[in-house]
C-alpha cells in the first residue's frame, strides 16, 4: 500500500523546494507544461501557476482529484485530510509562479497520483481567491536507460557493423542490435527514432521522441538471424552537421520498443549522457563560422607575435590558446592555415618569432618567453580586443622542426624545474603538437614527459628525413618518448616546406609528391579536430584521430588523390584505465610478455628489441632485425617486435593469458601498433595494405576472429622513396589498430569476454596478407 | 676572388646535377643544399674548410643597453661589435632543420641576423670586435654544429685549425672598403632594425623577416 505517510514526505519536499515567482489574470496550473502526466521518480517536476500579476500563491495537494464545490466554485481537489497546502510567494511580473520540485527516487512512490490545485489571494476575484484547474501527476519508475551503442557503418565482413561516434554530412546513418547481447530487443517490432541529443537530466524532464530524420523515424522489426539482418539504414545523409564553432551536430538514437512515443523503460538508447550517441560533422577542411583578425605586434626583441582570432570575440568567451613556434630558416608569419582556421572555429592562435638558429635551448625559450608575455600583455594588441578571452588554462603549444623539438624541450624544461614561467604552468598546456621535429638534445631533454604529446611527419621531408643514418633528423623519438596519451599523423609525399606556407619549395624528396596545398588541405581537417579533442574535449573529433584514414576522413580531404597516403597512431595514456597486455618494455624475452602471458609463435625471424635501426641505412641486412625502425636512438628504451610471414597459409603469434587478467568486458577495444617493415622482400613483393587476423579464445574454448581489415584499411606499406642505402622504401610506419571488443561477441551468445584465455594474431594466405615482415607494439585494451 | 667563387657554384651545380641524376624516379624539390653538402659527410667537412666568406660591409656599433650573445655556451654580454655583411656560397647559407656549419670571425662565432639563402648575403652580428680586429680574424665555416652548444674551447680549436689551414683575415683594402658608418642604438630590436635594412639591400627576398624585424618601430 502506497501510504500518505510517503505522499506527505513528498509533500515536504514540494515545500522546501526552490521557489521562484510572478503572475498574469486567469489562473492556471501546469505541470512540466501538462495538466495530467506520468513522471518517473528520481526526476524533477516544474510547477507554474500562472494568474495575476504580484499575487499570492499557494498550491494545495491531495490524493484525492475532487471535484469538490466550495466557496461556489467546483474545485478539482478532494480535500481530504491528507491534503496539504504548500505556502508560495508572489506571482512575478508575468503572472507566474513557478517550483522546480525534486521527486525522491522512492520506489515506494510509484503508481501513486497527486493532485494539485494552485490558489490565488485576488482581491478583484468575487470570493477573493482565484483556483486554478486541477493537475495530476502520477509517478511512474525512473527509466531503465538500456545504453548501448547503436550508430554506425555496416561491413562487409565480421563484425559486419562498426559502431562510430561521428559521421560526416551526407553520410547515411545506420543502426544495428545484437538481439543476442540485447535479447529484450530481439522479435520486437520498434520504432527508430533520431533526434536532437539531451543530456541524462534532460531527457528524464522531456522524454518526448521527436524524429528530426528527413523521413521521420523507421519501423522495424528485429527478427533477423543476425546483426547484419538487425541493421537498418536510419537516415540517408540527410542530417544537417554544421554546428558553429563546434565540431559536429550531436543526435541521439532510440529504440522505441513500446511505441509509445517517447523514451520509457525498456527502450534502448545510444546518448542519455553528456556526450550524444552520434555526431554528424560538416566538412572540417573549410572555414568555421566566424570572420578572422590577424595582427602582427612586436611586444620587444624576440617578441614579435603574429596573433589570429575571431573578429567578433567581444561576444565569445574565454578561447583557448594555440601557440605555433617555427622552424629553422622559417619565419613566424608562416602559419597562415593554420591560424585563419583554428582562429574560425573559435580559437586564438598566436605565431612567434622564434630563435631557432642558435639551437633548441634557445628556441625553447623563445616558445616559453612568448607564451607568457602574450598572456601577460595580451591587452596591448588591438586595443585591447582579446582581454577577458584568453583561456590561459587551455594551451596547446605546435612546433615545426627545430621549434618542434622546442616545444617538447620547453614543457621539459618546466617539468625538471629549469624555468619557471611566470604567467601559466604545467598543468595549463593540454597539448604539444610537433611538426617533423629534430632529436637534438636527446632522450633525456627532448622529452614530452607526461603531456598529450602529438607528432606530424612528413614521409618526403627533405631536410629532417627520419634517414637511419642521423639521429637528428628521426622524429618518432619524441613519440616514443611521451609517456602519456600520444599519436601520430604520417604524410607519404609531403616534404619539410609543406607543412608551412612561407612560399619556396618544399623540401621534398620521393615519388608522387604531394605539394602544399594539398598538405594544407590536410592540415586543415586534421588539426582542427586535433586541438578541438585536447582543448575543448570534442566528442567527434576523436573519430578524426583514431579510425584509419581509410575508414573516415574529412569531407574535403583529398581521399581520392592517388598519392595521399595518411597514417595515424592513437596511443592511450596510463590514466585512462588501459590495461597493457605487451609493450615490451619488461619481460624483454620473447616467450612473455610484458604483463606476464606465455607467449608462443610460428612466425619466423621473431625478434623482440629497441626499435632502431642499428646501422646508418635503410638498405636490408640480414644482421639489422630492426632495419627501418627510427622510433629510438641507442639512448631510447623504446622496444617492440619485428617477424616474418613466409608464405604459409597460416602461423600464428599467441598470447596466453592469465586468468586473473582475463575478464576483458570492461574494456572497449584492443589496440596494437603495426606496420609493414622497409625494403624487405617480403614486404616489396605486394605493395599495398596488408591484413591479418585477430582471434580471441574464450575459456570454454570459444573462438572470435576478425580481420584487421574489416574496417578499412590495413598497415601501409612505407613510402617508397630511395637514397638512405639501397633500395627502395623508407622508415617504417606503425599505425594504431583498434578492434571494437564488441565485435567478438557479434552473433554469439556463448562467446565471454569476461573469461578471455588466449589472444592469437594469426597471419598467412588463409588469414589476409599472403607473406610480409611485420613490426608490432602497444598490445593493449582500452577504456574508449 | 670573384672566379673562385665562381668555380665553386659551378662544383656545386654540378654535384647537385649529379645527386638528381642518381635519383631519376625520384622528384627532388628543394634540397640542393642536402643533397650537395650532406653534414655527416666526411667531404664537407673539405667544402667549409676551403669555403670563401667575403666581407661586404661592415660598421662598428654599440649598444646603450647590454645583450647577450647566445651563440656560445659562455653566452657574453656586450655593448658593442661589429655589423657585417659577408658574401658566402648559398648553399651553404640554405637553413636546415639538422647540424648547420658554425660561422665564424676570428675567435667569435657570428649571429646570422638572416638566412641568406639564396643570396648568398649573410648580415651577421659580431659580439665584442671592433674594426681593428676584424682585420686579424679570419672568417670561415667551421664545423657543423649548434652555436649555443659551441664551447670556447672549440672556438680555439677551429680558429686554429683555421689559421693552420692559412684562411687569411679580410685584407685591410677590403676592410676599408665595407667599412660603414658606426652606429649607436640603444637595444637589440633597434640593431635588429638597423640589419633589417642590409637584409634589404642585399638579400632583398627574404621579405618576411624584414617586415618581421620592423613590426613596431
Amino acid at each position: 500500500m502506497r501510504s500518505l505517510a510517503h505522499r506527505g514526505h513528498l509533500l515536504s519536499g514540494l515545500l522546501f523546494a526552490t521557489v521562484a515567482s510572478s503572475l498574469s489574470s486567469a489562473s492556471d496550473l501546469k505541470l512540466d507544461g501538462q495538466a495530467t502526466l506520468n513522471k518517473p521518480i528520481g526526476t524533477t517536476l516544474s510547477v507554474e501557476l500562472k494568474g495575476g500579476v504580484s499575487l499570492p500563491a499557494l498550491l494545495a495537494v491531495d490524493s484525492s482529484p475532487g471535484p469538490v464545490s466550495l466557496f461556489g466554485e467546483s474545485l478539482d481537489l478532494g480535500f481530504t485530510p491528507s491534503m496539504f497546502i504548500l505556502p508560495g510567494g508572489l506571482t512575478d511580473g508575468a503572472g507566474t509562479f513557478a517550483l522546480s520540485v525534486p521527486i525522491p527516487s522512492d520506489v515506494s512512490f510509484i503508481g501513486a497520483t497527486l493532485y494539485m490545485l494552485g490558489v490565488l489571494i485576488d482581491p478583484s476575484d468575487p470570493n477573493g481567491l482565484d483556483f486554478s484547474s486541477g493537475a495530476s501527476v502520477t509517478f511512474t519508475a525512473a527509466p531503465v536507460a538500456v545504453k548501448a551503442q547503436l550508430a554506425g557503418n555496416p561491413l562487409a565482413q565480421r563484425p559486419h557493423f562498426e559502431y562510430v561516434k561521428a559521421f560526416n554530412m551526407g553520410s547515411p546513418v545506420s543502426v544495428a542490435i545484437d538481439t543476442l547481447q540485447y535479447p529484450t530487443v530481439a522479435g520486437k517490432s520498434a520504432d527508430i527514432y533520431v533526434v536532437n541529443a539531451m543530456d541524462a537530466a534532460a531527457w528524464d524532464l522531456n522524454p518526448v521522441l521527436v524524429d528530426v530524420t528527413n523521413d521521420g523515424a523507421n519501423s522495424v522489426t528485429f527478427n533477423g538471424p543476425d546483426l547484419s539482418a538487425n541493421t537498418f539504414v536510419v537516415d540517408n545523409g540527410s542530417l544537417p552537421g554544421f554546428n558553429g564553432e563546434i565540431i559536429g551536430v550531436g543526435y541521439d538514437v532510440v529504440i522505441d520498443l513500446d511505441g509509445d512515443g517517447k523514451f520509457s523503460s525498456g527502450d534502448v538508447i545510444d546518448g542519455y549522457s553528456k556526450e550524444a550517441g552520434l555526431y554528424v560533422v560538416h566538412d572540417i577542411t573549410t572555414p568555421g563560422p566566424y570572420a578572422v583578425t590577424e595582427a602582427i605586434h612586436n611586444f620587444g626583441t624576440w617578441l614579435g607575435q603574429d596573433v589570429y582570432w575571431p573578429t567578433n570575440i567581444a561576444s565569445l568567451g574565454k578561447l583557448p590558446l594555440v601557440v605555433i613556434s617555427h622552424g629553422n630558416g622559417h619565419n613566424y608569419q608562416w602559419y597562415d592555415h593554420i591560424g585563419k582556421h583554428l582562429a574560425s572555429y573559435g580559437f586564438i592562435v598566436m605565431s612567434h618569432q622564434n630563435n631557432t638558429v642558435p639551437g633548441i635551448e634557445t628556441s625553447s625559450t623563445t616558445t616559453l618567453t612568448n607564451t607568457d608575455e602574450f598572456i601577460k600583455d595580451h591587452g596591448q594588441i588591438a586595443g585591447g580586443a582579446l582581454i577577458g578571452h584568453v583561456a590561459s588554462s587551455r594551451i596547446a603549444w605546435i612546433g615545426h622542426s627545430r621549434g618542434g623539438e622546442g616545444v617538447a624541450r620547453a614543457y621539459d624544461r618546466i617539468v625538471d624545474g629549469t624555468y619557471t614561467p611566470s604567467y601559466f604552468g604545467a598543468s595549463d598546456i593540454k597539448l604539444i603538437s610537433s611538426i617533423a621535429p629534430t632529436d637534438f638534445l636527446g632522450t633525456n631533454s627532448a622529452n614530452p614527459h607526461g603531456m598529450n604529446y602529438h607528432l606530424w611527419v612528413g614521409q618526403a621531408d627533405a631536410d629532417v628525413t627520419g634517414c637511419a643514418n642521423n639521429d637528428i633528423a628521426q622524429s618518432y623519438h619524441l613519440l616514443d618518448r611521451a609517456e602519456n596519451q600520444s599519436q601520430s599523423i604520417s604524410l607519404h609525399g609531403v616534404g619539410h616546406g609543406d607543412f608551412h606556407d612561407g612560399g619556396g619549395s618544399s623540401v621534398a624528396t620521393g615519388p608522387n609528391l604531394v605539394g602544399r596545398a594539398t598538405t594544407h588541405t590536410i592540415i586543415r581537417g586534421y588539426v582542427l579536430p586535433l586541438v578541438a579533442y585536447h582543448l575543448r574535449k570534442s566528442a567527434p573529433s576523436r573519430d578524426f584521430l583514431t579510425r584509419q584514414w581509410e575508414s573516415f576522413h574529412p569531407i574535403g580531404a583529398p581521399f581520392a588523390n592517388p598519392s595521399v597516403n595518411v597514417d595515424l597512431q592513437f596511443t592511450e595514456g596510463a590514466e585512462s584505465g588501459k590495461y597493457v597486455i605487451d609493450d615490451f618494455q619488461t619481460n624483454t624475452t620473447t616467450n612473455l610478455a610484458s604483463s606476464g602471458a606465455a607467449v608462443t609463435f610460428n612466425v619466423s625471424d621473431l625478434s623482440e628489441g629497441i626499435l632502431n635501426d642499428s646501422n646508418s641505412a635503410f638498405t636490408l641486412s640480414a644482421t639489422d632485425k630492426f632495419n627501418g625502425f627510427t622510433q629510438a636512438r641507442p639512448s631510447d628504451t623504446t622496444r617492440g617486435i619485428v617477424f616474418e610471414v613466409i608464405g604459409t597459409p597460416s602461423v600464428n603469434l599467441t598470447y596466453d593469458i592469465q586468468p586473473a587478467n582475463g575478464d576483458w568486458s570492461s574494456f572497449a577495444n584492443l589496440s596494437f601498433r603495426a606496420c609493414q617493415a622497409t625494403r624487405d622482400a617480403l614486404t616489396t613483393a605486394f605493395l599495398g595494405d596488408a591484413t591479418f587476423e585477430v582471434e580471441l579464445l574464450d575459456g570454454s574454448g570459444n573462438s572470435s576472429l576478425i580481420s584487421i581489415g574489416a574496417f578499412g584499411g590495413g598497415l601501409e606499406e612505407p613510402y617508397q622513396r630511395s637514397s638512405c642505402g639501397t633500395g627502395q622504401g623508407w622508415g617504417n610506419e606503425f599505425e594504431t589498430i583498434r578492434l571494437p571488443l564488441s565485435g567478438f561477441t557479434v552473433d554469439d551468445a556463448n562467446f565471454d569476454l569476461a573469461d578471455i584465455d588466449k589472444l592469437i594474431f594469426r597471419f598467412g594466405s588463409t588469414h589476409g596478407s599472403v607473406q610480409g615482415r611485420f613490426g608490432m607494439d602497444d598490445l593493449e585494451l582500452t577504456t574508449d | 676572388m670573384k672566379n673562385s667563387i665562381l668555380l665553386g657554384s659551378v662544383a656545386c651545380l654540378g654535384a647537385i646535377a649529379l645527386a638528381i641524376t642518381a635519383s631519376q624516379s625520384q622528384a627532388t624539390i628543394g634540397e640542393d643544399a642536402f643533397a650537395a653538402h650532406p653534414v655527416n659527410d666526411p667531404a664537407f667537412a673539405e667544402v667549409l674548410a676551403t669555403a670563401d666568406v667575403q666581407l661586404v660591409h661592415a660598421a662598428p656599433f654599440e649598444l646603450v643597453e647590454p645583450a647577450t650573445h647566445y651563440w656560445r655556451t659562455d653566452q657574453p654580454t656586450y655593448t658593442k661589435g661589429l655589423l657585417l655583411v659577408v658574401q658566402v656560397d648559398p648553399t651553404l647559407a640554405q637553413p636546415r632543420q639538422t647540424l648547420e656549419p658554425v660561422l665564424y670571425v676570428g675567435g667569435q662565432t657570428a649571429e646570422r641576423v638572416n638566412f641568406g639563402y639564396p643570396s648568398g648575403q649573410l648580415v651577421l652580428i659580431v659580439p665584442n670586435m671592433d674594426l681593428e680586429g676584424l682585420a686579424s680574424a679570419p672568417m670561415f665555416f667551421g664545423t657543423p654544429a649548434l652555436p649555443e652548444q659551441v664551447t670556447p674551447e672549440v672556438i680555439a680549436a677551429e680558429l686554429g685549425r683555421t689559421l693552420a689551414n692559412g684562411t687569411p683575415p679580410p685584407s685591410a683594402e677590403r676592410i676599408s672598403l665595407a667599412t660603414a658608418e658606426p652606429l649607436t642604438v640603444l637595444d637589440m630590436g633597434d640593431l635588429y632594425f638597423e640589419a633589417s635594412h642590409l637584409i634589404e639591400k642585399y638579400s632583398s627576398s627574404e621579405t618576411d623577416l624584414i617586415r618581421g624585424l620592423r613590426v613596431g618601430r
